[in-house]
């Protein structure tokens, strides 16, 4: 099996070693000479500079970027020790942003190091961060160095006369003013090439412009789109331990994907009814589906998709259908729900319980995520039942990204229809939950029930 | 053949069921009376929006685990002796006064979890821990798993809130030199709930340093929310009500006084005492904070720590864990 | 493509009042791209309906085209079992279907609006008036009868604000495209060409259009 490295970082040089060790051999694609991607795990093709590449499994080893921040970069020392040992050093966090967890060993390990060189080593943070294995040590062995942590609220910093930084910081009650001084800053980190990556890959991004491997559900590598992978370098520099865990999971993960049985749920589309509009290929947030130019219709590819059925509720020609469909359950002669997988589904049968104490009953209907849920379905069942509710995910917790969203926009958009046709607006209800909060979701059934 | 679970939280859980989803026969010993461990009693902590606290990966995990055909669950078991070599293991447990035997064992995982520091605490803050409106991070949790649309507990809020951080971590006096790594993120996010739930009420964080919750500016945005900081140290706190709070402001080093309606102690992690048996028996050792881990490698020793056993973590580093034990286990690649 | 807009539904509801049996011909090309009339919106509808009235009759057919005469004869005997039709085509697609099915009442579902691009999921802009002489090599592909809001064809009126249109902020001024768009070509000379005053009798004004195609007619 082939792993394609995209990116080029020291970092892939252990990384091709761990997997030739997992009897998978590696080519790497530099960043700017990916020109498309197409496929799905197992087949991809990555377009190139120097043609056609294929692999089974794609590793975005890009990494961010790291710049330093607006300082005048004369002013940066990048070699200290070498300036006679009367300046002070000034190691400056959360300029600018807030430093990450894994440049905190980094700075530690270089105060802790001037500081047995006998240098007077300022430590200038908003926050140290130990969270990590060991840091809390290191830090406390720092102290016992002599290096000084300094809180700021503020901090500026000017030039002296012969290229020295003068540091001032100040809190709500001191001030302080270091300098002549060493100054080293730790960088702020950026999307960078990772951005456009991204986009070549249709890979999600998170809030913050990265590619999108933040989320719980999608710890340590996974991303939007099944066999593509990211590893975050640029931690994996600085934190041994995430690259073990990256590499073990990229592996792991990998071969259960390619070795697994046939997926069950996976889109189907008739070719017939497809438009070629490319809305589903949009719409889509696990890159599942392919133009077939030589037909002039979208390709699901069953070994990408997820079965969110974002891409049938989108649909503008009906073309798209999911394999399965899981059937109401429960008897109810008034209320459905439509309940998310994540979510709703979860909440409810942590109440059950307390419904069949109550001798409420509700019509279930379990859908994998909320992008499913259409205003025609939302429509039909109101020929059934009294009340709908759709319970659906929260922001930013929607597994399939958008579903959550979209279930709300379906949703928006029967209840005006109903408003307009004279029909009462309040027989559908929407709710946001997350698993946690059954009580929620219990005042809402109530609600609907009486 | 069998493989072995000490704890059936979600660390044990999770192992469990990735072994069964791949073949396996597992026994699960719990020394409670129910599975879940702390997890099941933790609440969601979105407000406006899902925070990443990874409680949603636990879905239907305790069902799952307790109808499980190819789990056999125990509660009230204690792991008492392990004989035998890596790969036929011969397990002695004890439930009430009597002992079982589990033979054809081929591996154990140990997944004994943590304590909450208030337990174990040694020469801690001194309060009361009896006394109404003066909670735990885990009992807060508890109070949020009840949220509803318009409040997150039955009754009236409270009108100021005080979250202490770092309570039993990053301290020489408790013996537990090490962060426990998740309790900014519980209680921030926990914070960030109760301003979100009750804007009116005063929620004033009292803290030592602020870990990464989030890339951004996340504790940037809390103070935007309306919620204080105060870098600091508690020292006491003296029983209310209202509950005051005597503390040591770091940055002009003043004692200030104050009162608040309810105090959530932000316990951490201390290595659960059942460590020291289950390291003799298991063979393992244990991290400069602590905590267990394992001598050699599990492929050689038959034997594997997971979860917080081996030390603080969060949810999703858990499941993680988890998967990536039970792949190893099962012989995946590596 | 063309593209259309669904009727406000309370307005849709008034026209089919009375009617028991209701055909909804959606159409497959133009107006399910710009998902304002394919099989979709048809479902929708129709549920809505069904919702109201439960003896309500309704069906949902999707010829390809309505403006095409196979399409519509695929449908013919599904209109003849129903009291009318209400089509979600475009204006082509209403008054091609009402000549070809001759007994039955076509009813419009649709507003058409104009010839335009997608710009994104859900957004579509208007790019073509149908003018019948084009001028696009003029002004660097960019139209100045549709992008500008009066029209005008010799240069910005003025009341141009940061590149937005006087009507309204949301609108780009054509001209302003127009110049940007030969700059970057570096052809701004192009608005230098004098020609002859634009011959409207091609559009609209000259009456209802037919296009021949010589050598295809025998």
């Amino acid at each position: 099996m082939t792993i394609a490295l995209v990116g080029s970082t020291p970092v892939n040089v252990i990384l091709e070693k761990e997997f030739a060790a997992a009897q998978m051999e590696t080519i790497t694609v530099k960043s700017n000479e990916l020109q498309r991607v197409s496929g799905h795990i197992g087949d991809f093709r990555l377009q190139t500079l120097d043609g056609e590449r294929r692999a089974g499994v794609i590793v975005v080893t890009e990494p961010p970027e790291a710049k330093l921040p607006g300082i005048g970069h004369a002013l940066l020392d990048s070699d200290p020790v070498s300036h006679p040992h009367t300046k002070p050093v000034v190691l400056l966090m959360d300029y600018e942003q807030e430093s990450r967890q894994f440049m905190t060993p980094v700075a530690l390990e270089l105060a802790l190091f001037l500081a047995r060189r006998r240098r007077t080593v300022f430590f200038l943070k908003r926050s140290v961060k130990t969270a990590g294995t060991d840091q809390e040590r290191l830090y406390q062995e720092a102290r016992g160095a002599g290096v000084v942590f300094v809180d700021y609220d503020q901090v500026q910093i000017a030039e002296t006369d012969q290229g020295f930084a003068h540091v001032s910081a100040q809190d709500e009650s001191q001030s302080l003013e270091i300098g002549p001084c060493s100054l080293i800053v730790a960088e702020t980190i950026h999307p960078g090439k990772t951005g456009a990556l991204a986009d070549c890959l249709k890979l999600r991004r998170d809030r913050w412009g990265f590619i999108d491997e933040y989320k719980h559900y999608l710890y340590p590598v996974m991303t939007s789109r099944r066999g593509v992978y990211a590893i975050d370098t640029l931690r994996a520099c600085c934190e041994p331990e995430y690259l073990e865990e990256a590499i073990a999971a990229v592996i792991g993960d990998s071969a259960e994907q390619l070795t697994a049985d046939a997926n069950l749920l996976y889109v189907e589309l008739d070719k017939e009814k497809c438009a070629f509009c490319y809305t589903c290929y949009r719409a889509c947030p696990h890159a599942a589906l392919t133009p077939n130019q030589a037909e002039a219709v979208m390709e699901p590819w069953e070994e990408a998709c997820f079965g969110c059925g974002i891409c049938v509720s989108m649909c503008p020609a009906n073309a798209l259908q999911l394999t399965l469909e899981k059937p109401a359950q429960g008897a109810s002669q008034s209320v459905q729900i439509f309940c998310c997988e994540n979510s709703g589904d979860t909440a409810i049968s942590r109440l059950q319980e307390d419904l069949a104490h109550e001798g409420l009953t509700v019509s279930q209907v379990s859908v994998t995520c909320g992008g499913e849920i259409t205003v025609e379905r939302l429509l039909q069942a109101l020929r059934q039942y009294e009340k709908v509710i759709a319970a659906v995910c929260m922001d930013d917790a929607c597994q399939h990204f958008d579903g959550n969203r979209r279930a709300c926009a379906q949703t928006e958009r029967a209840v005006s229809m109903l408003e307009a046709a004279g029909l009462e607006p309040g027989r559908i209800r929407f709710v946001q939950l997350s698993q946690g909060m059954p009580r929620l979701l219990h005042e809402e059934i109530r609600e609907a029930l009486l | 053949m069998a493989v072995l679970i000490v704890g059936g939280g979600l660390a044990g859980c999770s192992t469990a069921f990735e072994l069964v989803s791949r073949g396996q026969n597992v026994v699960l010993v719990e020394s409670a009376s129910t599975i879940g461990g702390k997890v099941r009693r933790y609440g969601c902590k979105a407000a406006d929006r899902c925070l990443n606290c990874g409680l949603c990966l636990v879905g239907d995990l305790w069902n799952q685990v307790e109808s499980h055909p190819q789990i056999q669950l125990r509660t009230e078991t204690e792991l008492l002796d392990v004989m035998g070599a890596p790969g036929s293991f011969s397990a002695v447990v004890r439930h009430a006064d009597s002992l079982d035997i589990f033979d054809g064992i081929s591996h154990i995982v140990v997944a004994s979890g943590f304590v909450e520091s208030s337990r174990a605490a040694v020469g801690a803050v001194e309060y009361s821990h009896q006394a109404p409106g003066i909670i735990t991070g885990l009992e807060l949790e508890q109070l949020m798993s009840e949220r509803r649309r318009a409040a997150l507990w039955d009754g009236e809020p409270p009108k100021s809130v005080a979250f202490l951080q770092c309570f039993g971590s990053r301290s020489l006096r408790d013996r537990a030199q090490y962060c426990s790594r998740v309790c900014c993120s519980y209680a921030s996010r926990a914070a960030r709930v109760l301003k979100h739930y009750y804007p009116d009420t005063r929620v004033v964080f009292l803290h030592m340093e602020q870990q990464q919750v989030e890339p951004g500016s996340y504790w940037q945005s809390l103070e935007a929310d309306g919620i204080e900081f105060v870098r600091s140290r508690p020292v006491t706190v003296r029983v209310g009500p209202p509950h005051t709070v005597l503390y040591e402001r770091s940055v002009d080093s003043t004692i200030v006084e104050e009162s608040f309606d309810m105090v959530v102690f932000s316990e951490g992690m201390y290595p659960n005492p059942d460590g020291e048996r289950l390291a003799e028996v298991c063979r393992l050792s244990f991290s400069d904070e602590g905590f267990l881990k394992a001598v050699r490698d599990s492929s050689e020793t038959g034997v594997s720590v997971v979860g917080c056993a081996g030390g603080p973590k969060r949810i999703e580093e858990v499941v993680a864990e988890a998967l990536q034990t039970a792949r190893g286990i099962c012989g995946g690649v590596r | 493509m063309i593209v259309a807009e669904q009727k406000p539904i309370d307005e849709i509801l008034r026209t089919l009042d009375g009617f028991k049996n209701v055909l909804i011909a959606a159409c497959g090309t133009c107006v399910t791209v710009c998902m304002a009339g394919g099989e979709k919106e048809a479902l929708k509808l129709a549920a809505l309906l069904q919702m109201r009235d439960a003896d309500m009759k309704v069906s949902v057919v999707t010829p390809k085209r309505q403006c095409d005469m196979e399409f519509v004869e695929e449908i013919l005997a599904d209109a003849a079992e129903h009291d009318v039709v209400l089509s979600l085509g475009c204006g082509a697609g209403v008054q091609f279907m009402s000549g070809a099915i001759d007994n039955k009442l076509i009813l419009p579902g649709l507003n058409t609006k104009f010839m335009g691009v997608t710009q994104d999921i859900g957004v579509w802009a208007e790019m073509c008036q149908g003018c019948g002489d084009c001028v696009l090599e003029q002004t660097g592909g960019v139209c100045p009868v549709t992008r500008c809001s009066k029209s005008n064809f010799n240069g910005p009126c003025g009341g141009s604000s940061d590149g937005k249109c006087e009507i309204d902020t949301e609108v780009d001024c054509g001209w302003q495209l127009i110049y940007d768009r030969l700059e970057a070509l570096d052809q701004l000379q192009r608005l230098y060409q004098i020609s002859e005053p634009k011959d409207w009798t091609t559009s609209r004004d000259g009456g209802p259009r037919k296009v021949h195609k010589k050598e295809m007619i025998l």
